[in-house]
């Protein structure tokens, strides 16, 4: 008898559950993930009223996921579902996106957007795959050489231009002042900051790109002399000690607080390290004390560096593609920009929302945001370079990293020599099909 | 029936007489009971578990990259994928990695989990002893398995860090500046780091165990042994090891299982590296399955890593008694 | 042979032994609970005691506003508790029937569940969100709440079905006499006696649930079924981390678990019977 008792009541219990789940499941009209909206930082409380003071459309107040990788593997599950209508995410993801059939073509509506002349080309070359365009352009950055202006008064010493000067400056700091080490490179296994560093000193090499995306498969550009040049930078830091050996398989937090901590007196790294200033005094000091110019030039190449343009992009599934078009057109749109980056601090991707004049004016009008924040200068010292930025080459780019940071650790655990490593990586590199 | 050997012949013979009485009383109906009992379990395992495993099953005969895992299922799944017979198999074996990372794998759960038992066996005899001043000891002991993963590695990663991490300054303050590195990205002491990572987050969960088992160890079989004139060292061998087979082993199982399994924490704090030295099978998985668009391998890996653990836990529980 | 000097070095090593496990145990707790209190620029000053400023609180309020504190803990909090309690439901019947029954394919059944845990669930959660959209139990408690009993299930059913071999028959055949059905002798005979196990079993079901990150983020699709682990991504930007509320928040997380523990753990007494209940 009890047990009867014991399973109708346990199988009531499994059906309320049920009951109330399904009450739960009400569908809003419109889906978006933006992380920024979700992760804390100084801004998040104005960028997310603003938005949703001024939406003309049902978007629901949930925002996907906190975390790049989170977003990507959970679209890749759930995008056939429709959910989420509009995503932000990085270049590289937008390349796999689009591989699986997930991300919608904006050609259509892209052809009658009053303000497609507000975005520069180099920027959606970027976000194009086969000529078609799969993403907004949502802010970009370039990778520059960040260095400590106090620290090279006081020792005499003059920026690198040049790799072997870059060597010799970072040593000659790691020996001589108090402290502080010269450089750092990121190079924990599976960081994708390890290989946009790489790449920024690729570039300059062959700024062509690593693979030529026009051929099918893709094509790979480098030769095995120019990934041994770099892998020979890498070496060469780390023997001559530009950078400490102790600091081999740091992580990107590493550099980045490090810099901002005062421990190394050059980086190469974007323009987001300016958001450390807004809990600490001493990182500001740091950022204040930065100057800004392009990474040191290889002997026999040209100036350039990674670029880093991030796409806001349509699930291809969406139910409501017009009304998705809007939204993107919305956390696009120059007032939203305007108001995001100049928080952030990050560069923002239209002309419109560029202008120093419009950025000021932002400052003046809103109260919660600190002129001490918005550092002007700081911005344009990135913008300065920002055509010498090469785009990454619009292909799956998991494998190639792969290869790239077992690569680079190979050379600085010195286990190989650059030269093998370099054709170890070539042969990796052009065995793929992208 | 139970397992236990008995010592006190009086109650082993109600026992067993008890036993063959109800084994000749019990009822079909009965038994229904018993399945009864068992029945909810069955549907929640088939969705959640069994169906699952089947589809990755399946995957590892299949050529299945990203388009096939945003499909999902279903007949479109099929139309999609090819299947190519036991080529992500023969693509394992013959890949240079793959009998380093198994072997890896095997390090680290068989370091891991011996440590974490004899170390966790310590602190439950400790526990057991009741030592005064440290009863509120047992309400926290468990902190370390509550911190999600995600916190764990990021804390652990700035507690390590050059500089400003706790370990290094440590290491500065008592004079052994020498020492400081950065653990995470050394080729000597980022394989123990993971390890220590291991058990510190899962030893405290052996001695809750084991203490509970201690303590359902009826006193008066060490007071049986008392008066027989038993050794410390007797008592512990005869009547607290065989009292502490079964959680044993199921404590063992369960973080063998865990461990080989776990992806999480080496993949959020080394990435596998530097140059491959922490790389299992758990994060190769991962890996093939998210970064490197080879998920008919990835499946093929998941079903190798299975059957070892089949075989592992068939073994294991035949070595130490029949009965599970 | 026994000298009192000697017990008493006896009983110093094992003092000495446990302040090594609080150490090791707890250190990293403590620096974590110190860094949640220190100003977050303090926190990179490469110092054990530079505070200027003192220590505040502003971490943990940050915390609970960052993370939508309040609505996740409450999620987390049910599904645990939902989960503790099916699980540990499940167990006791599963483990009895197991252990008293003599079912056929009584082994084979173990070895089935285990082998649940068998299979790497990053491969799991494809087909699992396919299923679970299938049965339209995505971003709903049921949804996750299955899962989590799954999960917990197989070694609660184990767990328990040990701890009841260990409880000798003829006390279930003196409560038969006595005319209780299998379900009163469960409960009210073998379960007292069998306290300890059981509450090893809640609370490991409590752990997976509370701990779970890979389920949760496949089933969850709104604020209203996140979870603490989920919401603690949100201090882990990109390119930013927010160090003085990610240690608040771990802090936090942890903390209600003491107070289940305490309260838990006083089952796990020695003595509850006597030893004559054993075989």
């Amino acid at each position: 008898m009890s047990t009867k008792k014991l399973l109708t009541s346990m199988l009531v219990l499994l059906i309320a559950l049920t009951f109330t789940a399904t009450l739960q499941a009400e569908s809003p009209e419109l889906n978006l993930w933006q992380h920024e909206f979700v992760i804390d930082w100084q801004g998040r409380e104005a960028v997310v009223d603003f938005f949703e003071e001024n939406t003309q459309l049902n978007v629901d107040e949930d925002y996907g996921p906190a975390g790049f990788d989170s977003i990507e593997e959970q679209f890749i599950i759930q995008g056939r579902t429709g959910y989420p209508d509009v995503l932000e995410g990085t270049p590289e993801q937008m390349f796999t996106y689009q591989e699986a059939g997930l991300v919608h073509s904006l050609d259509e509506f892209w052809q009658d957007y009053e303000d497609k002349d507000q975005y520069p080309e180099s920027l959606l070359e970027a976000l194009e795959i086969d000529g078609e365009l799969y993403g907004l352009p949502y802010s970009h950055n370039v990778r520059m050489l960040l260095y400590r202006e106090s620290v090279f008064e006081e020792h005499d010493l003059d920026v690198p231009e040049t790799w072997d000067e870059f060597v010799e400056t970072a040593a000659y700091i790691s020996e001589n002042v108090e402290d502080m080490q010269g450089f750092i490179f990121t190079s924990e296994a599976d960081e994708v900051r390890v290989m946009q560093e790489f790449l920024t000193f690729y570039y300059q090499l062959n700024n062509e790109g690593l693979f030529d995306d026009e051929s099918d498969p893709a094509r790979l550009l480098a030769s095995e002399e120019e990934l041994a040049e770099v892998l020979k930078l890498y070496d060469d830091m780390y023997t001559e000690g530009g950078v400490d050996i102790d600091e081999r398989g740091s992580d990107w937090m590493r550099t980045d607080y490090g810099y901002t901590g005062g421990d190394f007196a050059m980086v190469t790294v974007g323009p987001w390290v300016w958001g450390h200033r807004a809990e600490d005094d001493e990182a500001s000091d740091v950022l204040d004390d930065t100057g800004i110019t392009h990474p040191p030039v290889h002997e026999e190449g040209e100036a350039a560096t990674f670029m880093e343009v991030a796409p806001m992009m349509m699930n291809a599934h969406s139910e409501h593609p017009e009304e998705s078009w809007e939204l993107l057109k919305e956390v696009t749109s120059k007032d939203f920009q305007l108001l995001i980056n100049t928080l952030s601090g990050a560069q923002a991707a239209r002309e419109d929302a560029m202008e120093q004049d419009a950025i000021n004016q932002l400052i003046e009008e809103r109260d919660d945001i600190d002129e001490e924040m918005a550092g002007d200068w700081w911005l344009a010292g990135f913008s300065e370079y920002a055509d010498i930025g090469v785009a990454p080459s619009a292909v799956s780019w998991d494998r190639p990293e792969d290869y790239i940071i077992d690569a680079i650790q190979e050379v600085i655990y010195e286990q190989q020599t650059p030269t093998e490593a370099a054709e170890e990586l070539y042969r990796n590199l052009d065995n793929l099909d992208l | 029936m139970s397992g236990n050997k008995k010592k006190d012949s009086f109650f082993s013979r109600i026992n067993i007489f008890s036993s063959f009485l109800q084994k000749r009383t019990l009822t079909e109906k009965k038994k229904i009971t018993g399945w009864l009992m068992l029945l909810p379990v069955i549907p929640a395992f088939l969705i959640v578990i069994i169906f699952p495993a089947l589809m990755g099953i399946i995957n590892s005969f299949t050529d299945a990259d990203i388009v096939a895992m945003t499909v999902g299922i279903g007949a479109e799944f099929f139309d999609i994928v090819d299947f190519i017979g036991f080529s992500n198999y023969m693509d394992l074996f013959t890949d240079g990695d793959f009998w380093e990372v198994t072997l890896r794998s095997f390090a680290l759960v068989g370091i891991a989990v011996m440590l974490q038992y004899v170390l966790g066996l310590i602190l439950a005899l400790l526990l057991d002893e009741g030592l005064k001043g440290f009863g509120w000891f047992k309400n926290v002991i468990m902190l370390p398995w509550v911190v999600p993963v995600a916190s764990m590695v990021v804390i652990f990663n700035w507690m390590t860090a050059p500089n400003y991490g706790v370990v290094n300054m440590l290491l500065e303050t008592i004079g052994l500046e020498h020492l400081t590195t950065n653990w995470f990205g050394s080729l000597a002491f980022a394989f123990p780091i993971i390890i220590i990572m291991h058990v510190w987050r899962n030893m405290p969960f052996y001695a809750l165990t084991l203490y509970a088992g201690l303590s359902s160890i009826p006193q008066n079989q060490y007071e049986a042994a008392e008066v027989d004139g038993a050794t410390a060292w007797q008592k512990f061998r005869h009547i607290t090891l065989p009292n502490l087979k079964y959680p044993s082993m199921v404590v063992i199982v369960l973080h063998v299982l865990w461990t080989f399994n776990n992806f999480d924490i080496i993949y959020l704090s080394t990435g596998g590296g530097p140059v491959g030295t922490t790389e299992v099978m758990a994060t190769e998985v991962y890996d093939m399955a998210w970064n490197l668009n080879l998920m008919g391998r990835a499946a093929a890996l998941g079903v190798i890593m299975m059957l070892i653990m089949m075989i592992f836990s068939g073994m294991y529980l035949k070595l130490v008694g029949g009965d599970v | 042979m026994s000298g009192k000097s000697n017990e008493k070095i006896i009983t110093l090593g094992k003092y000495l032994l446990m302040v090594c496990y609080t150490i090791f145990i707890l250190a990293p707790f403590i620096w974590i609970l110190y860094s949640s209190l220190r100003w977050e620029p303090n926190l990179f000053a490469g110092e054990f005691l530079a505070n200027p400023g003192g220590l505040t609180f502003n971490n943990y309020f940050r915390a609970i506003a960052g993370a939508n504190f309040g609505e996740y803990f409450l999620n987390t909090l049910t599904i645990s508790f939902i989960t503790t309690a099916v699980v540990t439901l499940l167990a006791l019947l599963g483990g009895y029937s197991l252990s008293r029954f003599n079912l056929r394919f009584k082994n084979q059944i173990i070895m089935a569940m285990l082998s649940s845990q068998m299979f790497p669930h990053v491969l799991l959660i494809i087909p699992f969100f396919a299923v679970m959209s299938g049965f339209k139990l995505l971003d709903s408690y049921t949804g996750i709440v299955l899962t989590h009993i799954v999960l917990g299930l197989p070694f609660g059913i184990w767990l328990i079905k040990g701890y009841f071999d260990g409880v000798s028959t003829s006390l279930d055949d003196a409560a038969r006499i006595d005319g209780l059905g299998s379900v009163g002798i469960l409960f009210r005979v073998v379960l007292p006696v069998a306290a300890p196990g059981v509450a090893v079993t809640a609370f490991y079901a409590f752990m997976v649930s509370w701990g779970d990150y890979l389920f949760v983020s496949i089933i969850s699709q709104s604020s209203s079924t996140r979870t603490l682990t989920i919401g603690l991504d949100n201090f882990l930007g990109a390119t930013q981390i927010q160090w003085g509320p990610i240690n608040a928040a771990t802090v936090l997380t942890v903390l209600p678990t003491i107070v289940l523990f305490a309260f838990l753990q006083k089952w796990i007494v020695k003595g509850l019977t006597s030893g004559a209940t054993k075989g």
